[in-house]
This record gives C-alpha cells, structure tokens and sequence, in this order.
C-alpha cells in the first residue's frame, strides 16, 4: 500500500465528509459471534473529540469527492475547483480494519460523490461493507450513506450489511432544494427511505418465523437537513422532522447549521456566522419530540415560526404556558414532572421513584440531578416554595431569563443534554 | 449466643485495601455486633492515620469470610446489586468503605426494599454518586484506550486512569477483540490486564511484570506498520475539524486534558 497517497487521500476525503454531522454508533447490538473482530456497544462510544467538541466515533468518509451532481451547498459540487480524490475498497477496507484495531473508533460512516452514475456509486460502498463483513469477520457499526438514484436492489443489499442507512434531505423545503441543487427532488430522495422501510418490516415479519433470518439495519435509518442555507423556518424543519419521525420511523434527524465555504449568490456569503445556537435549539425541539412527549405544534405556536435563540424551548413552553404550573412534585404524573424546566427525563424518573420513600425538598432535587435554578420557579413542595411569587408576575420571563441567562450563553452543539 | 462483650463505642476498623479484606471487615463488625453504632468507621491501612484516642481493630484478609460475606451479600443484593458494590469500592476514595457498610447494613435490616431507589439516604447517596463516577471513568477508558502495535504481534495500550477500572473493562475488550492479542497496562497503579488470542479458555489474566522500556518507550517496539498508522489517524483527526466551529473550551471539557498523555492523536510527531 503507498502510504503517503493514502494520506493525501484521507486527508481529501475526511475535510468532504466532515460536513456530515451525525456520527452515532447508537443503536447497533452486533455481538462477536464469529471470533472476528468487534462488537458494537448498544450507547455507543465517542473515541476522540475534534476541537470544536464534536464526537469522533466512526471513521467517516467519502469514498470520493468526484461528482456529477452540482448541489450549490455541498463541496463536492462538480463546479468547485477542489482537490478530487477516490479510495479503493481495499483501502477502505484496510483503513477500517487497522483504526478498529487500535481502539480508535466504533466502525465505518462511508458516503460518497456520485462518480459515473448511481448505482456504480452505491456498488462500491456496498462492496466495502460485504467485504467488511464476510471477509474480515468485522461486526463494528457500518453506517452507509444512501446514493439518491441508485437501485432497490443495491438497497436491500445495503442493508444486509450496514447497521444504518441513510438519506440525507439536506435541504428541508422543496422550493429552497429546487434552487439549489435543481438537479434533485424531495419526492426521489424520499423513495429510498420508504423502501429501506419496507425491507426493515419484512425482516422483522421473517425473523418473527426463524430466529436465525438475517436483521436489517438494525439501528435504522436517519437523514440530516442543512439549516440556515436557504429561508426555511424553524416550524417547517420541525415539522418535517416530526413527519419523518413518524411516517418513516426514522431513527435520528440530524440538523447541521450552514458552514459557508463556497461563493455563490443564491448562498449566505461566506463570513456569515455558523447558526451555531439555532441549530443547538433544533437539537433541543427535537429531543422534546422523541423523549419528553411535545407534540411539534406544541413547540412552536403557528405565528411565531422561530424558536427562542435566548432560551430553550422547553422553557419557552412552560412560560408560554404559565396556567400548568406550579406541578407538584410530590404527587404529579411523569408526564408533568419531565415538562419541568430544569428537570431531564433521568431526574424526573428519580424523583417518581424517591418520592415513594422520602417528602422532597429543593436540596434533594439538586442531589438527583436537577437544575434547580431554574425548576424551583415552577413547582410546589410539601413545605413553603417562597420563589414561587414570580410565576404570576407580569415581568416572568425576563426574571427568569435574567436568572438563569448563563446557564443559556453555552453554545453546545449535538449530543447535549439541557434540560 | 457470643461471649464479647459490647462495646459501647465500636473500634475503627482497618481492613488492607483489597476488597476481600473489606468484605472480612464486614464479617468483624457483625461478629462483634458492632453494626449497631451509629458510625462505624472501616478504613483502608493506606488511607489510616492513627490517633491516640481512637482503638483500633485491624482485620486479616480472610477469604472463608470474604466469601460467606459475598454470598451473602449477592443473595440479599442480587448479582448485579453486588456489582454495584464493587464498582463504588474501586473508586478508592477514603470515605467509601463506611458509606459502603452503611448501605449493606440498611440492605440487611430491610431485605424487602430496594434501597438503591432510597436516594436521599445518606450512605446510598454517596455510593452512587461514586458508581456513576467509576462509570464514567469505566465509559472512558473503553474510549480513550489506544492500542499500538508491537513486533510481537500484540495489541499493547498504557492507562492512567482516576479509578481503578481495570478489572472493569476485560469483558468489554475481550468481546470487542476476541481475534487479536492484546494488554492493557494501569501505569499508576502498576499492573495490566491481558489477552491471548491462541489462549484456548480465552481468559483475560492479570500482569504485573511488563519490560519498563515498553512502557516509556513504546515505539521502540512497534511493528512494522505501527506508525504509518498512527500516522494516519493523527491526519484523519486533525482534518475532520471544521474550524469555522472552533471550541477549544468544549473541546478540553469532553477530553480533559489529564487523559491526552496516552492518546495518539494529540501526541503529533
Ligand atoms: S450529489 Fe451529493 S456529493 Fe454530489 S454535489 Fe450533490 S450533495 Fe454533493
């Protein structure tokens, strides 16, 4: 192996895909059953960190930055004059195999500029991953990235051998796609996705017969929109995740602010600032909707479609929607305790089972977990609550937010919990 | 039933570090109906600083008793109760030996509650507080163990880390890396765990004896390919930065500082 082009090359190939923010190698649950190689964790684990703080997990890759498409938001785009290289699947292959081997990652994201056409395409990466597998015994996370165009079949191949797949929508209103990658269309890029849907019921339906028939991708699929490239508001991206959610029982919706690298004028300049807090409270809105059971509609009211850059959205809810509070601790559901500003699902779950022993006080709410800076303007205790004079105040919000406003500076990204 | 005498004001109990000798420490305390006091203090000889006004009851590793302790223990805590335990006692902190024996003596005078949902006690508290850290140190080290090859074709990684996890992590590195052989060496402490992929019970052993030039200078004993792919992956991390997003702040909070000694891609050379 020339290991000096090689490096070239990963150095191309990792500066393309970095783009692409899921990095997950949740979901997987592939036991060592061969004696090969590897063995995926069902939480996942982030092996490194890069400097602006994202999780390293999988080796993630483009296989190539040659393309025959033109997407005006992607680098790869065939009108950017940029350095184009193309691994072998040997060399992906091998690439996989020695950094799994040395504890540096969880496994292989692979995507990929569309070289000659689709299908030749997605050939390859489904070649790496059944080499990957039936060759080298190799059962770490395989997530590959689905090429919009490329045949059912080489789906239902795909998926025989990668844990997760993947479309990404990229850009979430249909107007916004048509003038920036005219060559694409919501409806072709959303065929994949029904199809990788269909193909996980009917293993499912066969594995309910022998246990032994194969999974496919086990940990789903997810996509990712772009946010801030084009004018879509908060409401239509949350309400397209919630449609996904729901409809085709997606696993994760990643959302990536707009990094401005390329000069074009149907983009933001390059110089405008990464959306970094809108797209940290995308992750937050989206959290409410699989864990904290928001409905999207719930989240952001029709007439003011962007969430509150100055606070999270679950605040927002709560001091939208003063008239549910205070909630008694002590004896409300679980379903009231977790809309809590300040208090996480982990916590809430602690205080239903705590509450059986003990009377709660703030000071336990701290020990469990809670953001108690923030919770106790929002609930009743046993005992005297004395900050709950503010609730009925007209000045709430900002009191709180003046209260609470370093808890809010953070401009975290992804994988956070800020409940 | 026992001739001693009670003692009003229970000895501190001082037990040898090892968690067979904290489990004979609880066996002492029951046998000398110590368990009624309202503090009883079991601390580790490393961490022991006699005074003059205190006795002292200095307990033997026994391992009958530690084991009639265990089995006892499993049976009231439950297997993975029991692991519990042991997970909070590797934390070596000074304080957990009591909190511990206060958590099995509450077991034991209530069998029928779940005391790891009291989280409001006093001794269950802290217990898990410490789990979760030893969880985390445990969640740590399954990701920032770096593994360098050597010309004896085994699979060598140093550690340093804060708690003593190493016999947390076997099952972890034995299920992930069932074809290669491997060894992980706890620099701090002094010893490793290791793997011999020809092993036929395919047991993780313990090692104390490891060549000192390895560990201080590994890449004397790289194979062949060691760096080039050391290499690679220090390429591959310094490229997947998108530095428009620079946040060295956040950066440092999820990788602290103390563990980036051993981990390949912040030891550019
Ligand atoms: S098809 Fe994919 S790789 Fe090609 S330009 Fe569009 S987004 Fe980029």
């Amino acid at each position: 192996m020339n290991y000096d082009r090689l490096k070239d090359k990963l150095a191309i190939l990792a500066d393309a895909a970095k783009y692409d923010v899921s990095c997950s190698s949740s979901g997987g649950n592939r036991k060592n059953h061969n004696k090969g190689l590897g063995d995926s964790s069902v939480s996942g684990i982030c092996h490194s960190y890069t400097e602006d703080g994202r999780c390293v997990s999988l080796l993630k890759i483009l296989f190539t930055n040659h393309c025959i498409y033109d997407c005006a938001y992607c680098t790869s785009r065939r009108s950017h004059d940029t350095p184009r290289a193309a691994f072998t699947v040997e060399e992906v292959v091998d690439l996989t195999m020695q950094f799994y081997r040395r504890n540096y990652i969880e496994g292989l994201f692979l995507s990929s500029g569309i070289f000659k056409s689709p299908d030749y395409t997605m050939e390859r990466l489904v070649r790496v991953a059944k080499e990957l597998r039936t060759i080298h015994k190799f059962n770490g996370y395989i997530h590959l990235k689905t090429i919009p165009g490329a045949s059912d079949e080489l789906m239902q191949e795909a998926g025989l051998y990668a844990d997760r797949l993947s479309v990404n929508m990229e850009i979430p209103t249909k107007s916004g796609l048509a003038l920036l990658a005219p060559e694409k269309n919501h409806d072709d890029m959303k065929a994949p996705m029904k199809t990788v849907q269909e193909q996980i019921v009917v293993f499912k339906e066969s594995r309910k017969q022998h246990k032994h028939a194969p999974k496919y991708t086990p940990a789903g699929q997810s996509t990712q929109f772009i946010v801030g490239a084009t004018k879509e508001t908060d409401l239509q991206i949350i309400r397209l995740s919630s449609h996904f959610y729901k409809q085709y029982d997606l696993k994760r919706v990643y959302y990536s602010g707009y990094v401005p690298m390329l000069t074009d004028s149907r983009l933001p300049a390059i110089g405008t600032p990464v959306p970094m807090v809108r797209e940290n409270r995308l992750y937050q809105a989206d959290w409410l909707m699989r864990f904290y059971g928001f409905e999207a509609e719930e989240i952001l009211p029709s007439d003011s479609p962007f969430l509150d850059l100055d606070c999270d959205p679950k605040l927002a809810w709560a001091i939208r929607h003063r008239q549910h509070f205070p909630v008694n601790i002590q004896t409300a559901p679980y379903k009231m305790i977790v809309r809590i500003p300040g208090i996480g699902t982990r916590t809430a779950k602690k205080i239903v089972t705590a509450r059986k022993f003990t009377t709660l006080t703030l000071d336990h709410l701290k020990q469990m977990g809670a953001a108690v800076n923030r919770a106790k303007y929002f609930i009743a205790l046993r005992g005297r609550n004395e900050h709950l004079v503010h609730l009925t105040q007209d000045n709430f919000r900002q009191y709180i937010l003046a209260q609470t406003q370093t808890k809010f500076k953070d401009e975290r990204h992804g994988q956070l919990t800020l409940f | 039933m026992s001739n001693s005498v009670a003692i009003v004001e229970p000895p501190i109990v001082v037990f040898d570090g090892s968690f067979e000798g904290w489990l004979t420490a609880v066996f002492a305390v029951y046998e000398n109906h110590w368990q009624h006091a309202q503090i009883i203090s079991i601390i580790a000889e490393h961490d022991f600083l006699p005074n003059l006004w205190q006795t002292t009851f200095v307990v033997k590793s026994d391992v009958d008793k530690a084991k009639r302790v265990s089995h006892k223990l499993k049976s009231v805590f439950g297997n993975n109760g029991f692991r519990q335990l042991l997970w909070a006692f590797l934390s070596e902190q000074p304080t957990v030996y009591g909190h511990l024996f206060g958590v099995v003596r509450y077991q034991l005078a209530c069998p029928d509650v779940n005391v790891w949902q009291d989280y409001t006690h006093t001794d269950v508290m802290p217990v898990l507080k410490l789990i979760k850290m030893v969880g985390r140190e445990r969640h740590r080290m399954q990701a920032f163990v770096r593994f360098e090859h050597m010309e004896q074709d085994v699979y060598f990684a140093r550690v340093e880390p804060d708690f003593n996890v190493l016999p947390l992590l076997s099952n972890h590195f034995k299920n992930r890396y069932a074809d290669q052989s491997w060894a992980i060496f706890d620099v701090k402490r002094g010893y490793g765990i290791f793997y011999d992929k020809d092993d036929p019970n395919a047991e993780v052993q313990l090692i104390t004896d490891v060549d000192e030039n390895a560990l201080v200078r590994p890449h004397d004993f790289h194979s062949e390919y060691e760096k080039k792919y050391q290499h690679l992956w220090q390429k591959y991390f310094t490229h997947v930065t998108i530095k428009e997003r620079k946040n060295p702040k956040l950066h440092i909070q999820y990788l602290p500082r103390r563990y980036w000694k051993y981990l390949t891609e912040k030891n550019l050379f």
